[in-house]
């Protein structure tokens, strides 16, 4: 039986993960950490299982699980960097939303669009938001592959960001 | 909108200072306008941020679990009864595809795992064992198979000495088996109705060369002391008596402790080892020695005997000897590592040649030594590690105390290099109390040109232009540790626990490295 359920779980996880994956990215500026809080929303959930109460979002219930170990995370991180209030108020109430999921969904197909946009307005910025956003890589590392100064790096961050939020924003808004 | 969107950026990144925030927040509220281009960045950054999908962590959450408590399988998510869900909501096509799949997963699952017990298992992958000299295979009952069955789950192979096995599995990965190796294939229940490869190390060294595995199913391997999950690497595990080592060359492995939930994640270049003693710890993660420019290697592992091996694995081995011994020999201690006593110390039968022309060619050497320095000194410089007959023809020492040996007082209490190029060959002595009881990482460092840098326990202690060359090195001199293997009086007796020397200057991330990784 211990094999089933563990198999079970496995399924669960499988499922969850990206979902669970999306709210600690958001909300977690350490990179390296991000992967081990994942995990521990997984163990968490698996150990509190007697807690869940069935009708309740299996979904919603492990990303309560997540915003309790990340709002653990940010106290921690607030000691050591700076000031991520309005940030993490902000972005908190956003996956809240109640309509999160169907506008997610159109959010990223129009990104990925966009990214592709960029890839032609730009390149370095691009790269940058490629190694940076779907490799996980720190704009430390980011630099030394291109050659250029951190701080270099994050002004290239910076403009693609802005670049992105106006294609988005565009595309979001025509019919 | 310009300072907005700085705010903003430094909001997204996490470096906000006290001030700035005020000054966003005031921002904030002076208008719907500002606040909505604030919201579009913050979504646009929520957006990018979710794109991040790489990563499958079933493997390292199902690792985390075993061992754990098990909670009843009706736990899971059950039908909603007290709260219908509409059949068009996310949550609720998450529901029923969650149930859809849980129940036959769990029933198969069991099922299979009774039927894995019972019977033949036609889900298991059995790999191809080719093997030199005689290895011997057990079914689980103990009983010896026949040497040209198939392997079946629960086979024990012993690899006796003088002989070797190499497991072969259809995608490639291959795990040789080294003498003294004890494998069983396809140990873990846990993972019995899967295709996965599953072995363990009762004891013994595995070399493994794994591909890309499926998501989901590792390779896991098992000893007494720790479990490895591998998705595709190249490492060594050796199940020792006492602990189990891991050294990563390629790749990743996740390393945990046996009952511990959170693993180390060992990665190319590093070793990790699990001491049972220690209880289920994340094990520590050090960095692996470097290798290239090696000469000579001793690690003093013999624990008996009077020889000590070079390990180097680089040209002819410059074994040590034991000379002059009396009636209080050297002393080998547990887990590595010699104490000298009252007499006797370690010579090569030759002159170290290989260390000689290498560095005579290079004009460069790095000569390393964990040790624990000697309580007084006789005659100083007592030699720790020394290419000498006598003082008079020397061409490096590493060594304990002034030559003005005891009549000083403190001067024993610190460690001397001496090098001979053809400028010099002054000592260097390094800060009085430098050396003491306690475990010691020596290094002394040469580059071509003439640059040398001393260091002690991962501390640069000095740095020196001696300039010169090594070009007029003598020829003839042997390796001694302990004392000078010309005869000259200056034994040496604290402990040695480990001995490198390289033709070439280490670096300094190198020489930290090695202080990391301890002597061994």
């Amino acid at each position: 039986m211990l094999a089933g359920d563990l198999e079970a779980y496995r399924q669960i996880v499988l499922r969850y993960q990206n979902e669970v994956m999306r709210v600690v990215n958001a909300l977690v500026f350490d990179l390296s950490a991000r992967e081990d809080i994942v995990q521990q929303v997984f163990v968490r959930a698996y150990l509190a299982l007697d807690q869940y109460e069935p009708g309740r979002g299996f979904g919603k219930w492990l990303k309560a699980i997540a915003r309790n170990l990340v709002r653990e995370e940010l106290r921690k991180t607030l000691r050591h960097r700076g000031r991520v209030e309005a940030y993490a108020k902000l972005a908190l109430e956003r996956l809240d939303s109640p309509d999160d999921e169907e506008l997610r969904l159109a959010r990223e197909q129009a990104l990925r669009d966009c990214l592709e946009t960029l890839e032609q307005q730009d390149t370095h910025a691009a790269r940058a938001v490629r190694w940076h956003y779907l490799e996980a890589r720190q704009t430390a590392d980011i630099a030394v592959e291109m050659k250029r100064s951190a701080g270099a790096v994050r002004t290239l961050l910076y403009r693609a960001r802005a670049l992105l939020r106006d294609c988005l924003e565009s595309k979001l808004a025509s019919p | 909108m310009k300072r907005l969107d700085e705010l903003t950026q430094l909001a997204i990144e996490g470096s906000l200072s006290a001030d700035e925030e005020a000054e966003l927040e005031r921002l904030l509220a002076s208008g719907t306008v500002v606040k909505r281009r604030f919201q579009e960045l913050i979504d646009t950054e929520i957006a990018l941020r979710g794109l991040d999908e790489r990563l499958d962590l079933s493997d390292a959450v199902m690792a985390r679990l075993s061992g754990r408590a098990m909670p009843p399988l009706s736990v899971l998510p059950a039908p909603p009864v007290s709260e219908p869900v509409s059949k068009d909501s996310f949550e609720g096509k998450v529901e029923r595809w969650t149930l859809r799949l849980i129940v036959p997963i769990a029933a198969a699952a069991a099922v299979t795992l009774a039927f894995a017990l019972f019977h033949d298992r036609t889900d298991f992958e059995a790999p191809a064992l080719a093997v030199t000299g005689t290895v011997r295979v057990a079914d689980e009952s103990g009983k010896e198979a026949a040497p040209d069955r198939p392997l079946r789950p629960g086979d024990l192979i012993r690899v006796p000495t003088g002989a070797a096995g190499t497991l072969s599995y259809r995608d490639e990965t291959r795990i040789d088996l080294t003498a003294g190796a004890e494998v069983r294939v396809d140990s873990d229940p846990a993972r019995g109705g899967e295709k996965s490869k599953s072995l363990e190390l009762v004891a013994g060294t595995l070399a493994a060369e794994v591909a890309v595995q499926p998501a989901g199913q590792p390779l896991v391997v098992r000893t007494p002391h720790a479990v490895a999950v591998v998705r595709g690497t190249r490492f060594i595990l050796e199940a020792q008596d006492d602990r189990t080592r891991l050294e990563v060359s390629e790749g990743r492995v996740d390393f945990f402790a046996a009952g511990a939930t959170s693993p180390a994640v060992v990665t190319a270049g590093r070793f990790a080892e699990v001491d049972p003693s220690a209880g289920a710890v994340v094990p520590l993660v050090r960095p692996l020695r470097h290798t290239d420019g090696l000469l000579a290697l001793y690690t003093f592992e013999e624990g008996s005997g009077e020889t000590v091996h070079d390990r180097s694995e680089q040209g002819d081995a410059l074994d040590l000897t034991l000379s002059g011994a009396g009636a209080d020999p050297l002393e080998w201690l547990p887990g590595g590592g010699i104490r000298f006593g009252k007499k006797g110390h370690l010579a090569t039968r030759r002159p170290a040649r290989k260390i000689i022309e290498a560095c005579r060619s290079s004009d460069e050497i790095t000569v390393e030594a964990w040790v624990e320095a000697a309580p007084s000194v006789a005659s100083g410089p007592a030699r720790i590690v020394t290419l000498s007959r006598a003082s008079e023809r020397l061409n490096f020492t590493l060594a304990q105390g002034d030559s003005q040996g005891d009549s000083q007082g403190d001067p024993e209490r610190r460690y001397v290099a001496r090098l001979r190029s053809s400028k010099t060959v002054a000592d260097w002595p390094a800060p009085v109390g430098s050396a003491t009881g306690r475990l010691s990482h020596l290094v002394l460092v040469r580059e071509a040109g003439g640059r040398e840098t001393f260091w002690l326990d991962g501390e640069r202690i000095g740095e020196r232009d001696a300039g010169g060359s090594l070009k007029e090195w003598f020829d003839d001199l042997p390796l001694g540790i302990g004392d000078d293997p010309g005869g000259e009086n200056r034994s040496w007796r604290g402990s040695c626990h480990l001995v490198a020397i390289y033709r070439r200057a280490l670096a300094p991330a190198e020489v930290m490295d090695h202080h990391e990784a301890g002597p061994r």
